[in-house]
């Protein structure tokens, strides 16, 4: 019996269409008189201007890495419950380095936080995950602490990052809506495929998810390589975390931007850890829907929007998941 | 009343992709041993589990249980069977004591009835208070048997038990069950080897390829006949192997030690033996004996506190699992440590040289190339399949000769192999034999462990028995039987000492 | 001092109750990552119904009475109501993962973030705010225990026992330890423990006993669930005034953190939820912490930066773990679908 190739990306485009469904058919139950006004915002308001297309593709670009990193976490059979830490660790170390007004150097830092962060774990052998946990917690309250006394802060526009350290913000590309940040991620999305997918690293870190003993007696050094995974998963996210705030988030207090950014992040990770290509992909799903989501908020309410985005995010990465699992289990 | 215990017909099951049972059918009278006879994937193990209710057929046409027709598998079904496999029927973490709580009722008088039950059938030495992963896995089967003689069964399923018993052991064990099979009990044993059959059952019922080929009296027909139901050929299956003077000393050991863990006793010892080109030697022992160890060690794959071992005169005791290979070691690990089950086949067929200037260049797969050697290498050695499928839907026995393929393909220096045919069938192990057997024609020296004396004798040029984590003897396979080396891999301990040790005992 | 061991427990109790919950789905064999969103429904459900019964007036009588006993029967009620919709959330994990055999950690993820979802919805369409809070009066007021239900009048004193352990405290607390207690005995020292901890460790070896390896494994995540959803319950009530807004601040994850360290045995558990138990109250009260009663406030006094105090109990616990870490004892079969046909 064959395994059908191809089979992910049509279970992927099914469960973002069911996702979708899942959020319309919310929409229409509650509020059926708007809903097809609320439809067409929904769809096309990251699409109706240039500010909000380039504002959806930097969001998009942010979710790619941290899709990625899930990617690539799974792909050495880690966990990725390590990435919230991960992220906060990646911002934090991002924006202390705002000072250098480098926004290279800003995201570089944000990676190398990210990566120690992902392989701190590791050093207690059988206690990975629950480390990984702790040292969530760890970065959450780290990060508040060492970003109290930056210089520069939201609200004020004059007090702004963009005023401050201008140089530390990612800009925009060549004058057009699209950011560097997008290339940024592409460029990671690119590289991770082809390392996983065509490297002997890649493979060897595979291995060690598809039978670890196999691949430790065909001389591969599985510890090392699943460190390797764990780190290289943590300097994508902790990249993500610089991008996100550096992008001028509306607040630098990371713990409490966090949940706002689970709640669009962890969908469009679940869609997108089985494949490069699904991580990029979700991520500009997600960052769309966002986008209409925000239009809605002033149609329908901002309760009512969240339920609607929710709904089709999360019934959708469900749905995949639940394809997967029974696949699996075959 | 029914004089059957069990019956069922035309049983059908599909795992993995593939009809594993088609047609199997089997009627077990009550006080009879039983035999069920079956090739390695004939599918006799997925019968017993099915018998034993632990799985339910895809199909069957009668199911009766003492005469009644019943559910496969439903309470009624299951109450009175006991199922012994050959290893995991126990909770390691347990000991053999709490393992027996968890069949029934608390009882007060558990303990009592099991040690006069252990009096009754002469298990005396088996130990009960041990946690069962420090038992050995003999004596794990010997207590999974108390446990269902405890809570009373009056079936007893034993899934290929005699495979890892010696041929001592193989008496008693069956003396008890003979006992078992007078006082009422039914007993289904089911095993590979026809010579097992005629010695031990008194009906047999050869299963072969998922279809049950024949029920037959063992009075009435010899090993040869059961040999041939089983493999549908009169083919003997014999391995060619000629003389050859053996050469220059390819690996060399000396006294290895490897420790135990948590500074328990080493797990081998002040081993030590030569293997030269054009020679097989056997490593072999019981469970526990050290022998996978051994090779686990001369790949670098466990830590040494002592030793020195030299391949080809260059000493290779610190050096990595890939530099061994790299200078001429070919690896070939038990099955399920082999390949890379959800991956495409290819993936695992270039897991010992992805590495090599002809699978990479500077860390990037060359993947032509990779595919291509896959390809060749399924043609050269008739493995059915499509390389991009994954590993788990090939089949067990072509999964072993890939392996075995793999191993063997480039011709090293040496080739390391560890239980090469377990699980498979009479052609496919002939033909991993005929493998190992053209690498010694080739002045290739080979190092086997495995725990099948047959296989010893089929292919050993020496040797080496392995009891407690040590090397007790050296044999020439001309000059030794069966009995010799079952003996020395359970007392370590050869003829005349033993039987001296014996008398002194009386 | 009586401040300290007191809070110590309020953080510590709930906190090893749901490590144990935690045991009990990982030793039968599945593994439940979604304590945390079981400890938000349980609380959330438990908050509800004291709201509700509040409403109907039904304690009313007894708490214009000053009748004591009936208003911790009251509690009581209301623990176990959380338990038994901890229980039947925890169905979906068990349907999941058992019979559809789906990836058991995703499973656990999903439910985390159903329960705030869920949770936050029904809160908004019941008090149309972020917050569902008591009908009337506060927890302190209905549910804990005061030295003067005692006889003690306002300048007395109880002694320290009975200022440690009795006064300014919640009955739910003792309740959490004696189930803690019990649950840790029917675990390993009943045949039902035997039975449920072997079907984690060998399914196939119990299912040719006769156990039935799948109801077993329901039960345990039922179990777990219900462990989970008390435990959550009786957080917000003792931390948050009896107030749901469907976060535990993480205390699901450090469950898990918890039941890890402790290898999976429930006096490690026990130890390990104390010693962080004691560093969340040190770091929510540091500055109003008098150690030795003797008026000092010497950790106020250090100036050290509040984050540092917030970060100190998971921290503290990270070292504790690494010089404790060997080898970690986890259940064999954990995670693995159950597969009849495996050999």
């Amino acid at each position: 019996m064959k395994r059908k190739k191809g089979a992910l990306p049509i279970a992927w485009t099914a469960a973002v269409l069911l996702g979708l469904a899942a959020g319309v058919a919310v929409l229409f139950l509650t509020h059926a008189g708007q809903a097809a006004e609320g439809l067409g915002q929904l769809l096309g308001y990251a699409v109706s201007s240039v500010g909000r297309l380039g504002a959806a593709l930097r969001f998009a670009a942010v979710l790619m890495l941290l899709g990625l990193g899930c990617y690539v976490s799974a792909s050495a059979g880690g966990t990725a419950l390590g990435v919230p830490g991960q992220f906060i660790a990646g911002a934090a170390a991002a924006l202390l380095g705002a000072a250098l007004n480098q926004w290279g150097l800003c995201l570089l830092l944000g990676a190398a936080a990210g990566c120690a962060w992902g392989m701190l774990p590791r050093l207690f052998r059988g206690h990975a995950a629950g480390a990984a946990v702790l040292l969530d917690w760890a970065a959450y309250f780290t990060a508040d602490a060492l970003l109290a006394g930056l210089p520069f802060q939201p609200g004020d526009k004059a007090a702004r990052l963009a005023a401050v350290h201008p140089g530390a913000m990612p800009p925009a590309l060549g004058g057009s809506f699209v950011n560097a940040a997008v290339p940024v991620a592409l460029a990671c999305a690119a590289a991770v495929w082809f390392l996983i997918r065509s490297t002997t690293l890649g493979y060897e870190i595979r291995a060690c998810a598809l039978n670890r003993q196999a691949a430790w007696n065909a001389g591969v050094r599985v510890n090392q390589r699943e460190t390797l995974a764990a780190g290289l998963c943590g300097g994508l996210a902790g990249l993500a975390g610089g991008l996100f705030f550096l992008l001028d988030a509306s607040t630098y207090a990371l713990s409490g931007a966090l949940p706002s950014v689970a709640f669009y992040a962890v969908p469009s990770a679940l869609l997108g850890m089985a494949h490069p290509l699904a991580a990029v992909g979700s991520a500009l799903v997600v960052a769309w829907l966002r986008s209409g989501q925000t239009a809605l908020n002033k149609l329908i309410g901002q309760q009512d929007a969240r339920l609607v985005a929710g709904a089709a995010l999360y019934l959708g990465a469900l749905a995949l998941l639940a394809w997967r699992g029974m696949r699996r289990g075959k | 009343m029914s004089e059957y215990s069990l019956e069922m017909a035309q049983v059908r099951k599909r795992a993995d992709g593939q009809w594993i049972l088609e047609d199997a059918s089997l009627q077990v009278r009550k006080g009879e041993i039983h035999g069920l006879l079956g090739d390695g994937g004939a599918g006799k193990t997925m019968l017993m589990q099915i018998l034993a209710g632990l799985c339910r057929p895809d199909g069957c046409v009668t199911a009766k249980r003492n005469g009644q027709i019943t559910s496969p598998g439903s309470g009624a079904w299951r109450k009175g069977i006991g199922w012994i496999p050959a290893d995991r029927g126990l909770v390691d973490g347990y000991t053999g004591y709490e393992n027996f709580l968890l069949g029934g009722r608390m009882d007060k008088t558990l303990r009592q009835r099991a040690a006069e039950l252990q009096r009754r059938y002469g298990l005396m030495d088996v130990p009960l208070d041990v946690p069962a992963g420090r038992m050995s896995a003999y004596e794990r089967m010997q207590v999974t048997l108390l446990k269902c003689l405890v809570w009373q069964c009056d079936v007893l399923l034993l899934d290929d038990v005699w495979r890892m018993m010696t041929c001592q052991q193989k008496e008693a064990f069956s003396a008890l069950l003979q006992t078992l099979a007078r006082e009422g009990k039914t007993i289904l044993i089911s095993g590979g080897e026809p010579r097992d059959m005629m010695a031990w059952t008194d009906r047999c019922t050869v299963l072969r390829d998922g279809k049950t080929v024949k029920t037959v009296s063992t009075a009435l027909t010899d090993a040869a006949s059961l040999e041939e139901l089983m493999t549908g050929t009169d083919e003997a299956w014999t391995p060619d192997k000629l003389e050859i003077a053996p050469g220059s000393v390819v690996l060399e050991v000396r006294d290895l030690r490897v420790p135990g863990p948590d500074g328990r006793k080493p797990l081998i010892n002040g081993v030590s033996f030569e293997v030269r080109a054009g020679e097989i030697v056997c490593l072999t022992g019981n469970d526990g004996g050290g022998q996978e160890i051994c090779a686990e060690a001369l790949m670098g794959l466990r830590p040494l506190a002592r030793g020195r071992i030299r391949l080809g005169g260059k000493i290779i005791t610190r050096a990595s699992t890939r530099d061994r290979m790299r200078s001429g070691i070919s690896y070939m690990p038990a099955e399920e440590n082999g390949l890379l089950p959800d991956a495409p086949l290819s993936d695992s067929l270039v897991l010992h040289r992805y590495w090599d200037l002809a699978m990479q260049d500077s860390g990037v797969i060359r993947k032509r190339a990779v595919r291509s050697y896959a390809a060749d290498l399924m043609e050269d050695y008739e493995i059915p399949g499509d390389s991009d499928s994954p590993a788990r839907f090939l089949p067990r026995q072509d999964r072993l000769r890939a392996l075995a393929a793999r191993a063997v393909e480039r011709e090293r220096e040496l080739l390391i192999a560890v239980r090469p045919t377990e699980g498979a069938d009479r052609q496919t192990a002939w033909e991993i034999h005929q493998d190992i057997l053209g690498l010694r024609e080739s002045r290739k020296a080979v190092l086997v462990i495995t725990r099948d004396v047959e296989e010893v004798k089929a292919l050993a040029d020496r040797i080496f028995v392995m009891n407690g984590g040590e090397i007790v003897a050296e044999l020439d396979p001309a000059l030794t039987t069966e009995e010799e080396i079952g003996l020395l891999m359970t007392t370590g301990l050869r003829q005349e000492k033993y039987g001296r040790m014996t008398e002194e005992d009386e | 001092m009586p401040f300290l061991i007191r809070q110590t427990l309020v953080y510590a109790v709930p906190l090893m109750l749901v490590a144990l919950a935690g045991v009990f789905a990982e030793r039968s064999g599945i593994i439940n990552l979604a304590l945390e969103g079981i400890m938000i429904f349980g609380a959330f459900m438990g908050v509800l119904f004291v709201r509700f019964v509040q409403q109907w007036g039904w304690f009313q009588a007894a708490y214009d009475a000053k009748n004591y006993l009936a208003l911790q029967g009251f509690c009581t009620l209301a623990i176990l109501f959380a338990a038994a919709c901890g229980a039947v959330f925890s169905l979906l994990l068990a349907f999941a993962a058992i019979n559809l055999k789906a990836d058991q950690t995703i499973g656990g993820t999903a439910l985390n973030l159903l329960a705030p979802a869920l949770v936050l919805f029904f809160i908004r369409i019941l008090a149309n705010q972020n917050t569902l809070n008591m009908y009337t009066g506060d927890a302190a007021s209905w549910f804990m225990l005061k030295k003067a239900m005692f006889g003690y009048g306002r300048t007395q004193q109880m002694g320290f026992l009975g200022s440690t352990f009795v006064d300014k405290v919640y009955v739910a607390t003792y309740i959490c330890i004696l189930v803690f207690v019990v649950m840790s005995v029917v675990l390993y020292k009943t045949r039902f423990g035997l039975r449920l901890r072997s079907c984690g460790e060998n399914p196939q070896a119990s299912a040719s006993l006769g156990i039935n390896v799948i109801k077993m494994r329901y039960a345990g995540t039922v179990l777990s669930g219900a462990l989970a959803g008390m435990g959550g319950f009786v957080y917000v009530l003792t931390t948050a005034n009896c107030s749901a807004n469907g976060d535990v601040a993480g205390f699901g994850f450090l469950a898990l953190a918890v039941m890890i360290f402790g290898n999976w045995k429930p006096l490690n558990i026990c130890g390990a939820a104390l010693l962080f138990g004691l560093f969340k109250c040190i770091a929510a009260s540091y500055s109003t912490l008098d150690i030795n009663g003797d008026g000092v406030y010497m950790l106020k006094n250090l100036n050290i930066n509040t984050n540092i105090y917030r970060m100190l109990p998971y921290v503290i616990t990270l070292v504790v773990l690494a010089f404790t870490s060997k080898s970690s004892r986890a259940p064999k079969a954990e995670g693995i679908p159950y597969d009849p046909g495996k050999r």
